[in-house]
């Protein structure tokens, strides 16, 4: 008998901790989304208004906690360490940093693009790309701050009701 | 390894090491242009060298001139050069944009041509007693002019060194010295520090207009020798005449391959009737003082 009731109270921890991890999920992503658009908006200002170097960026983006640091790191050592060029470091960083992410897919398809954004020599296309990311961003953070406030307490829910009905079901 | 040698991809510096070492000895110039081969220019003639660049390489060379960061060489690629770490020139060319008729940047850059900066410590030597006048316990001024490529900026740099060093056993020559180093070539600056030898009285305006950096440092440094690199301009003359009347020695180069052809230059005449007694003509060969359009002294360069 008690091990039918140990093995039910697993059934919902496990199951409540996967709700939590989704829901904590969402809220993560909506934290990285944000501070990737303030790292990108402080970045473009660096590099259209006193033209600092992309190294010189990495070394202070570095110091940042969170995904945005993690990336910078990736970026930096495939600049320095692997000599590659900047486009391809900064892709080769993405995929690197892509498994701890709790980005989607498509934020990540759009962090992608800085690569390409920060080649041209004129830092009027460079502004105008880099705007239009951080736009992007923005209102996918919107997104998934609404997504976070309406299915992370639903994931929650869900997530202990989910192992209460199998073991209801298993009873 | 030579500073250099970092802006080619592997292969190429691997050729480069086996052909001329680690140091680039004996190269004057790299010329990388895209589906040619790699030129190399010594002090004896020059090269072609067993390695075509394609585009990737020529994307590979231009990140690493801008660190990554083409945007912050925007002034630069407008005038159609970048001085990197060393003091070294990498010159240019490509497709030019346009806006409002002048010239926005470089895009497809299609060559670059890579000079070499050199130290040649001593090279102004024996020109320096001549340049003292002990009268007035001063330096004279000078003008410096040749053609490309004949040392003009060498023996510049040197003359700097020199002036700014203290001389045990000599009169007091050592005297403050202004550069004022609109392309970096001069003192090879690296976040505003100079990187080659210089003496301890050197202060140097870096990537600064010849124009805004003579008064600057006129008000703010009180130079009493004050160093540029290639005049040519009207007020570039204009704006030395001035420096010169403020009791500044002026030390400059010119771009000409003779006197005569210096002396068509408008103001030029005027700058080296009246104020200019003293210039060396430089050439492959070495460098010659005149005083009064006489040769005073004669040096072979170095190599």
């Amino acid at each position: 008998m008690t091990i039918h009731w140990i093995g039910a109270l697993l059934f919902i921890t496990g199951s409540s901790l996967e709700g939590f991890r989704r829901s904590n999920q969402l809220q993560k992503r909506q934290l990285a989304l944000i501070e990737f658009a303030q790292a990108l908006t402080w970045m473009q200002n660096e590099i259209v208004k006193r033209q600092t170097p992309i190294l010189e960026i990495i070394q202070t983006q570095i110091q940042r906690k969170g995904e945005v640091g993690e990336l910078f790191g990736f970026f930096q050592d495939q600049l320095t360490m692997n000599q590659s060029l900047l486009k391809e470091a900064w892709t080769k960083a993405v995929l690197a940093y892509k498994p701890t992410s709790n980005l989607s897919v498509e934020d990540l398809e759009w962090i992608t693009r800085v690569g390409d954004a920060v080649q041209p020599y004129d830092r009027q296309s460079i502004e105008k790309e880099l705007s239009f990311i951080i736009d992007m961003l923005r209102s996918r953070h919107q997104e998934a701050r609404n997504l976070a406030l309406q299915m992370g307490k639903v994931y929650k829910a869900l997530g202990v009701m989910g192992g209460i009905l199998i073991v209801l079901l298993l009873s | 390894m030579h500073t250099i040698l970092y802006l080619f991809p592997e292969r190429l510096q691997q050729i480069l090491v086996n052909s001329y070492t680690a140091s680039l000895i004996g190269v004057e110039e790299i010329r990388i242009r895209i589906g040619r081969p790699v030129q190399i220019e010594t002090y004896s003639g020059t090269e072609d060298l067993d390695y075509i660049p394609s585009h990737n390489d020529r994307q590979y060379v231009a990140e690493k001139i801008s660190q990554h960061s083409f945007y912050s060489l925007e002034e630069e690629m407008r005038k159609g050069y970048v001085t990197i770490e060393g003091g070294h020139r990498v010159g240019i060319a490509g497709k030019v944009t346009l806006e409002e008729g002048k010239v926005k940047a470089i895009q497809s850059i299609s060559s670059f041509a890579i000079r070499k900066a050199t130290q040649q410590i001593g090279c102004a030597d024996p020109f320096m007693d001549e340049l003292w006048d002990p009268e007035s316990k001063r330096w004279m001024h000078c003008l410096l002019f040749g053609p490309p490529k004949s040392g003009k900026t060498t023996l510049l740099r040197d003359f700097a060194r020199y002036i700014s060093i203290h001389h045990p056993g000599t009169e007091n020559r050592s005297k403050k010295v202004s550069i004022v180093d609109e392309r970096s070539e001069i003192a090879a600056c690296h976040n505003g520090v100079p990187q080659l030898t210089f003496g301890t009285k050197v202060d140097v305006l870096d990537r600064c207009p010849k124009l805004e950096g003579m008064s600057m440092m006129i008000r703010s440094m009180s130079p009493e020798v004050m160093i540029v690199d290639e005049i040519g301009h009207e007020r570039d003359i204009d704006a030395i005449i001035d420096a010169m009347y403020t009791g500044v020695t002026m030390i400059m180069t010119a771009h000409a391959s003779s006197i005569a052809e210096l002396q068509k230059r408008s103001l030029m005449d005027k700058l080296l009737k009246n104020e200019i007694n003293h210039y060396i003509c430089c050439s492959q060969n070495g460098y010659t003082l005149y005083r009064d359009n006489r040769e005073v002294a004669v040096s072979e360069r170095i190599r």
